[in-house]
């Protein structure tokens, strides 16, 4: 239960105010901006829903997460009200069963939820899909994915050494929220490729573990790229059936693009080529054979098939550093989960 | 200044434990598994203890769950108990 109602008279200086949201364990450890009472209002005449709306609902603690939950802990992680839509549609996807948001959440793999938006909110209200695409500078991303973060700590009471047993954590779980670069995608958006219309932008969430840089700036063919990204989906920290997100930069996209290969085939490829044998997965105490089975291959993928890839083009111009984000589940306990923003498809 | 609490509580839950055996001399013990790689060793483990000190016998059809941060799918669990008298459950990371 929502404990929005519970008002805090403090004193009307600001530094005191976030002094008091220390004192209270509101915080990341970084400062909050006070959820002062006009600014929630703010954020829920953006979302034009009633504040008692629930939109999403966590099966461990079985607390319900408001629109006014959502929108105090939005406030206080900085964001300006046009992004609220944004932070609801990720947690109404969140929300969706095969995400497993209570695993995703309280387990020692330490995942943080990727967000990988796309569609043209990005531009709306100033997302970053370019250079720095998953470090610090821009204001719209990095609070979306704070206010995942406060939202999972103070509403759903996801407090580490608690209820969240990250053995090392995830430097994403103070943010990690990036835009899709569409003047740099050589093939369908993700917006579209999910299926919305190109005017509907989307939120897709993903269970992630730690972020892996990709550098290859010497190849010049698709295969070469494609092969550098494979083996490091398929290092032996991280292989399992798991999904993946990969992110290529700009120059790594035009590469592979200039080669002809479409999104489906560079999937295909980077499915194919990211495997390791099963004597060596044996051999590291890394293999299952109930798992491995599901695959029906002669060697260990990682996934089960190349739909299990989420490619997005993001990043700077110059630069051949593309990533790759390991799914938290190393089985099928999570699968990524897509909503559309601020409009409802179904309605 | 006023601040909105951004903070939930949760509701209170009313769970209660199954009723407690009496005896567990040569009862039939099943066994769910999370599935992770280590559990069914522990399990095996367990169960043998029953074994050797009460003389249970442990049913070899070993239950896994599909999803080992996520509770048993439905039916699972009446399914279990049909066929054995007490349940252990095991995670192993």
């Amino acid at each position: 239960m929502s404990n929005s109602s519970i008002r805090h008279e403090v004193n009307n200086d600001v530094l005191d105010a976030i002094d008091y949201c220390y004192d209270q364990g509101w915080t990341d450890g970084l400062p909050v901006v006070p959820p002062e009472a006009s600014r929630v209002e703010a954020f829920l005449q953006m979302e034009g829903r009633p504040p008692e709306t629930v939109i999403a609902h966590h099966p461990a603690t079985k607390i319900d997460l408001t629109l006014q939950g959502a929108a105090v802990n939005a406030v206080m992680a900085g964001c300006l009200p046009e992004y609220f839509p944004v932070v609801v549609a990720a947690f109404e996807a969140m929300a969706k069963k095969p995400f497993n948001f209570h695993g995703s959440t309280a387990s020692t793999g330490g995942s943080a939820p990727l967000l990988v938006v796309s569609g043209p909110i990005i531009d709306e209200i100033g997302m970053n899909a370019g250079v720095n695409l998953f470090g610090p500078g821009n204001r719209a991303n990095a609070t979306i994915g704070r206010a995942v973060r406060l939202i999972i700590l103070n509403i759903f009471r996801m407090t580490p050494g608690i209820a969240d047993k990250s053995t090392q954590g995830n430097p994403g779980k103070y943010s990690f929220c990036i835009a899709e670069r569409a003047d740099k995608t050589p093939w369908q958006c993700l917006n579209e490729e999910l299926g919305y219309p190109t005017e509907v932008s989307s939120v897709t969430v993903f269970a992630g573990g730690g972020f892996v840089n990709v550098e290859n700036h010497g190849g010049r063919s698709a295969e070469a790229v494609l092969e550098t990204i494979a083996d490091a989906m398929a290092n032996c920290g991280c292989i399992s059936i798991g999904q993946s997100a990969v992110i290529l930069s700009p120059e790594h996209a035009e590469i592979i693009a200039n080669s002809s290969f479409s999104k489906s085939a560079v999937k295909e490829f980077l499915f194919e080529h990211a495997s390791r044998s099963e004597d060596m997965l044996r051999r590291l105490g890394k293999f299952s054979a109930r798992e491995y089975a599901l695959q029906e291959r002669e060697a260990c993928h990682r996934g089960l098939s190349a739909d299990d890839i989420l490619l997005v083009v993001g990043g700077g111009d110059a630069g051949g550093h593309s990533s790759f984000i390991p799914s938290w589940s190393r089985t099928r306990a999570s699968m990524m989960q897509s909503e559309a923003i601020g409009v409802c498809i179904d309605c | 200044m006023q601040l909105i609490d951004p903070t939930a509580t949760s509701p209170t839950q009313h769970h209660q434990l199954a009723p407690r055996l009496t005896e567990l001399r040569a009862l039939r013990i099943g066994l769910l598994c999370n599935g992770k790689a280590n559990a069914r060793s522990l399990l095996l483990k367990t169960a043998e203890l029953f074994r050797l000190h009460d003389q249970c016998e442990i049913d070899p059809d070993i239950v896994f769950k599909n999803n080992a941060s996520a509770p048993a799918e439905d039916g699972v669990i009446a399914e279990l108990a049909t066929r054995s008298d007490f349940m252990i459950t095991a995670n192993g990371d």
